[in-house]
């Protein structure tokens, strides 16, 4: 038998998961009920969001009429991979435990921004590519234009695109029957100690840690002692399967076949995307190459607010990390907002799928602070250090350097549109790489940047800056040297931590000043004057004033119903629960997010 | 004995105090026409035969109590409204002596009743004169033409000091007059014109209230809409002190935050209420404080008859309050007056030393110079007054901790 190992690849609605469940229902692997609900997707929150979080890998049978006109029958395992840039690791680990990939393009849309990068990920593991334009049933389809997009900007040329409809079935038997005679089979020695890639895990409450593999070399039995090289644990085969879709036991699972292990893993940290699985009798050599750990760029916290404890909230979050091993959380207090957690992310994204999981799946009520990326300090004793929060930022005199970091930036968008992004780039300290045109009407702009400058408001400011056309996509290159300060805010002379900003000293006043704006918006007035300082060090930058309190009396006392008097003041009191006091001053929590949208 | 209780509230009649109760308060609650200002229950336009109906269900409610364990022996009777001046002549006689008859009203030494300038007549004054009431007080709000028809008063200017005289050759000595400022269109000099006009009348208590857009009232809908737009907040704090000082050099020191009055003619039945005093209150929607238990009387007319109507008490909203709520309240409301809250007093009541307890806000405010705290007194400075609802909600707060 035949197998063929290959991903979907696609940017964000281009129609990934349609095609996905229907080639499973072409194979005979779905029915059309179950085609209509998109089944790879499993969670409400990725069906919402037209995204894929979790990978997962599905083995069909196909009986394939060869050139030479037998039919033979083929194994067909297709690996889905995460849909964002923020889970580009997962991606990539998912794109090694393939030969080929189908790269999806609608053809009303063209080429997008993480059609490029998802394709320029395949290539660099050096998969074989089969360009598919999708949703040709649609009036506005293009192909012959979208076709010669993909030429154009990645090289495949036209004439090799298949269109296909996923919604209608148009082109799959042609699709399925490229996919067995174009891409390559597996690789790898059955005889060799066992080595299998770690692609995905997911955590099951019954079963613990299930883990889906790629078998590069050997072999995996059920009972079979194994070791996970990178984290150097070790586990007993419990089960063995592959998803038809549905979870089928086998008993072994050979070289250049996907399935998952159920080994009676507690913690999902013991689990490691890219590590490598081998036999503990009889150990492989040398690990698969290139396993890093997850890297989290984005921090924020979460306070419990509103009915929500702390205690509620850990839990919640302790769930959700058995099932997201890419998210972190430390227990944090603040003086403002109490006791929490600091939380790490992959992205931004990721930091609002977490969110929403947090409020949907747990019913939690919290607060959510300004997201911030990690630094890198050098200190002048030569030690470099990572810091997640303004607050850890060492005395400035033994601060020799801040490194922040950087991103490659490719923006798809229409070409009359170019320099309203090159003015959004270069404010957000953009450095212009180069520009390439697709077809006639667009263009692909690169830039450098700080991460910073795009996890305030970059993706909706781009949607304004391009009516709506523009995507984007980016990967981390680097911390890089940035002339960056912090910025104390001073409310009524003390100064609040947690208001604390770094930012670009050439745009501190400016943002500053934007902030106090914000600050003196959102804090009440009090009885008394408040002054609102911004200062990098001990110089003063900007300054606002929140006036005092002229008139708060009620003139009646409502004769007897003194109950009613005192509710009046109760509730005016009321909205100041969610506040903290510093000094003598009431902030509400919205202040502690304003610096999130001072951002300009 | 139990009294049966109309709707859900557990009112415990065996559960309150046995200590006699000083206060009644009478809500009538018919208006000759609703102003648009207010916010007390009121029902416009009514017939003779339901105001004596009311009379009649009024009098069955004070009978309910008679026969309870509780004992009313009021110092000080409050009837307001509404407009109580609105029942007919023969009709109050009947409840002012129904009363009388029902209770003993022989240590009452105030008994006021609000008449409407517009309506006062001299028979009428010298009835209520004769069945017991001592004071009179007459919702006067200004003396503009303008300024009444935006409030929706029926009432001329020149209405109020008739009302006065005829009090007067009725036999009344202790008149108060309501005013209310901060009326849209308002300027310090109408105002001014208006609380002049007020003291030249020569009555013992003022009463300035500024004007407050309670929720759901006409005026409030117009704010909010933009057909009114509400006086600058600096004008009307300007006006407030501006009263305030005016008032204490005539003589008429402010003893609350709105009540001005000569020495000795402070309302004793208000003064009862802000000192966490105990009263009863008959007809709709009136409040009663027996001893830490607060309850209202069901709003609606209706519900209020039908309870009556059952012999049932109409009371709801009952609330049992804590000792930190009693002390909260306490301070609430004597920080409103400009003697402050007693110390000893308060020490005495709550075996809780107001100075220790408060400390925070007293030293927080003290440094501003709102309040100043002695060891007799805490009380707000005249700049405290301006803010008296948010010093007194942590007072509240603070109690409650």
């Amino acid at each position: 038998m035949q197998i063929r190992n290959f991903s979907i690849i696609a940017h964000i609605d281009h129609g990934k998961s349609t095609l996905s469940d229907r080639l499973l229902m072409r194979a005979g692997a779905i029915t059309e009920r179950e085609f209509q609900s998109q089944m790879l997707d499993d969670m409400d929150l990725e069906r919402e969001r037209g995204i894929t979080i979790k990978a997962s890998a599905v083995t069909v049978f196909h009986d394939h009429k060869m050139p030479d006109g037998r039919i033979e029958k083929f194994m067909l395992n297709f690996i889905d991979t995460p849909g964002h840039v923020d889970f580009h690791y997962e991606v990539q680990k998912a794109l090694q435990a393939c030969e080929g990939a189908i790269l999806v393009v609608d053809a009303t849309q063209g080429v997008q921004a993480q059609t490029v990068a998802n394709a320029y990920a395949a290539i660099e593991v050096g998969l074989e590519i089969i360009p598919v334009i999708n949703k040709i049933d649609l009036p506005s389809a293009q192909p012959i234009v979208v076709a010669e997009e993909i030429e154009q900007v990645l090289g495949f040329a036209a004439e090799d695109a298949i269109e296909v409809s996923a919604k209608t079935g148009k082109g799959i038997d042609e699709l399925i029957a490229k996919l067995c005679d174009q891409l390559p089979a597996p690789r790898g020695n059955p005889e060799a100690p066992t080595r299998a890639l770690i692609f995905d895990s997911i955590y099951d409450d019954y079963r613990g840690v299930i883990t889906y593999v790629r078998v590069m070399d050997g072999e995996i039995r059920k009972g079979q002692k194994i070791r996970f090289m990178g984290t150097d644990k070790q586990y007993q085969v419990t089960d063995l399967g592959k998803l038809t879709p549905r979870p089928t036991q086998v008993q072994r699972i050979g070289t250049g076949e996907v399935g998952y292990i159920v080994a009676a893993i507690k913690d999902l940290h013991d689990v490691r995307i890219g590590d490598t699985v081998t036999d503990d009798d009889n150990k492989a050599a040398e690990a698969l190459p290139g396993y890093k750990p997850s890297q989290q760029m984005v921090y924020c916290d979460f306070y419990p607010s509103g009915k929500t404890q702390y205690d509620e909230l850990r839990d919640a979050m302790d769930r959700l990390s058995l099932n997201d091993s890419s998210f972190s959380f430390e227990p944090e207090s603040n003086d403002a907002l109490g006791f929490g957690f600091r939380c790490g992310f992959l992205g931004l994204l990721h930091m609002e799928i977490i969110q929403e999981r947090l409020e949907r799946e747990f019913n939690i009520d919290m607060i959510q602070t300004a997201p911030t990326v990690t630094y890198e300090i050098k200190q002048t004793d030569g030690k470099v250090l990572r810091i997640d929060s303004p607050s850890q930022l060492p005395n400035p005199t033994n601060v020799e350097e801040i490194r922040e970091p950087f991103i490659k930036m490719n923006l798809i968008l229409p070409g009359d549109t170019v320099g309203n992004m090159m003015k959004l780039c270069e404010d957000r300290r953009g450095v212009y790489q180069k520009t390439e045109y697709i077809g006639s009407t667009r263009v692909m702009l690169t830039y450098e940047m700080p991460l910073a400058e795009v996890i305030y408001d970059f993706y909706d400011r781009l949607k304004s800056a391009t009516k709506g056309y523009g995507t984007m996509d980016f990967d981390f290159i680097g911390f890089r040297h940035g002339e960056l300060v912090k910025v104390d805010i001073l409310v009524n002379g003390d100064r609040v931590d947690a208001l604390s900003v770094i930012v670009h000293r050439s745009t501190a006043e400016a943002r500053a000043r934007k902030l106090l704006v914000r600050l003196k918006e959102e804090i009440d007035r009090h009885l008394f004057e408040i002054p609102l300082q911004a200062a990098i060090g001990g110089k003063i930058i900007a300054r606002e004033t929140i006036k005092s309190v002229g008139k708060n009396v009620t003139a009646k006392c409502y004769g007897g119903d003194v109950t009613r008097k005192r509710k009046l003041l109760e509730k005016q009191k009321e909205g100041k629960k969610r506040m903290k006091r510093v000094g003598s001053v009431d902030i509400p929590q919205e202040a502690f997010m304003a610096i999130l949208e001072s951002g300009e | 004995m139990h009294l049966p209780l109309a709707g859900k509230a557990p009112l415990d009649l065996q559960g309150l105090s046995r200590e006699p109760v000083t206060g009644l308060y009478v809500h009538v609650p018919f208006c000759f026409h609703k102003c648009h200002y207010c916010d007390f229950y009121s029902i416009p336009s009514q017939t003779d035969e339901r105001m004596r109906a009311f009379v009649d269900r009024l009098l069955a409610e004070a009978a309910l109590w008679r026969a309870s364990a509780v004992e009313l022996r009021p110092r000080t009777i409050f009837f307001g409204g509404g407009t109580p001046s609105l029942l007919p002549l023969d009709a109050m006689r009947r409840l002012l002596e129904g009363l009388q008859s029902l209770f003993d009203l022989a240590q009452v030494d105030e008994w006021t009743i609000e008449v409407n300038p517009a309506t006062a007549e001299r028979d009428y004054c010298c009835m209520l004169r004769e069945c017991g009431a001592t004071r009179l007080s007459f919702g006067a709000q200004s003396f503009d033409r303008a300024e009444l028809k935006m409030l929706e008063r029926h009432h001329n200017p020149d209405d109020v000091a008739r009302s006065v005289a005829l009090a007067r050759a009725a036999g009344f000595e202790r008149i108060n007059v309501d005013l209310i400022f901060g009326i849209p269109g308002q300027t310090m000099r109408s105002w001014l014109h208006s609380l002049e006009t007020a003291i030249s009348l020569g009555t013992p208590h003022i009463s300035c209230y500024a004007l407050t857009y309670e929720p759901n009232t006409p005026m409030a809908v117009k704010k909010r809409v933009g057909t009114i737009v509400a006086i600058d907040e600096a004008v009307e704090l300007q006006m407030l002190q501006e009263t305030r000082r005016r008032l204490a050099v005539k003589g008429m020191a402010p003893y609350e935050v709105s009540n001005f009055a000569r020495p000795g003619e402070a309302c004793r039945h208000n003064l009862l209420y802000w000192d966490g005093g105990s009263y009863l209150g008959f007809g709709p929607s009136a409040a009663s404080h027996v001893h830490g238990v607060r309850w209202k009387n069901r709003g609606h007319i209706g519900e209020w008859e039908r309870a009556i109507d059952d012999s049932t008490l109409p009371a709801a909203e009952v609330e049992q309050l804590t000792q930190p709520q009693r002390m909260g309240e306490h301070a609430m409301l004597r920080l409103r007056l400009t003697d402050g809250i007693d110390v000893a007093d308060f020490a005495a009541r709550w075996n809780d030393d107001p100075i220790t307890r408060f400390a925070d806000p007293i030293t927080r405010y003290g440094r501003q110079g709102l309040l100043v705290a002695s060891e007799k007194s805490i009380r707000l400075t005249e700049a405290g007054v301006a803010v008296a609802d948010a010093i007194a909600a942590e007072f509240l707060t603070t109690a409650g901790r």
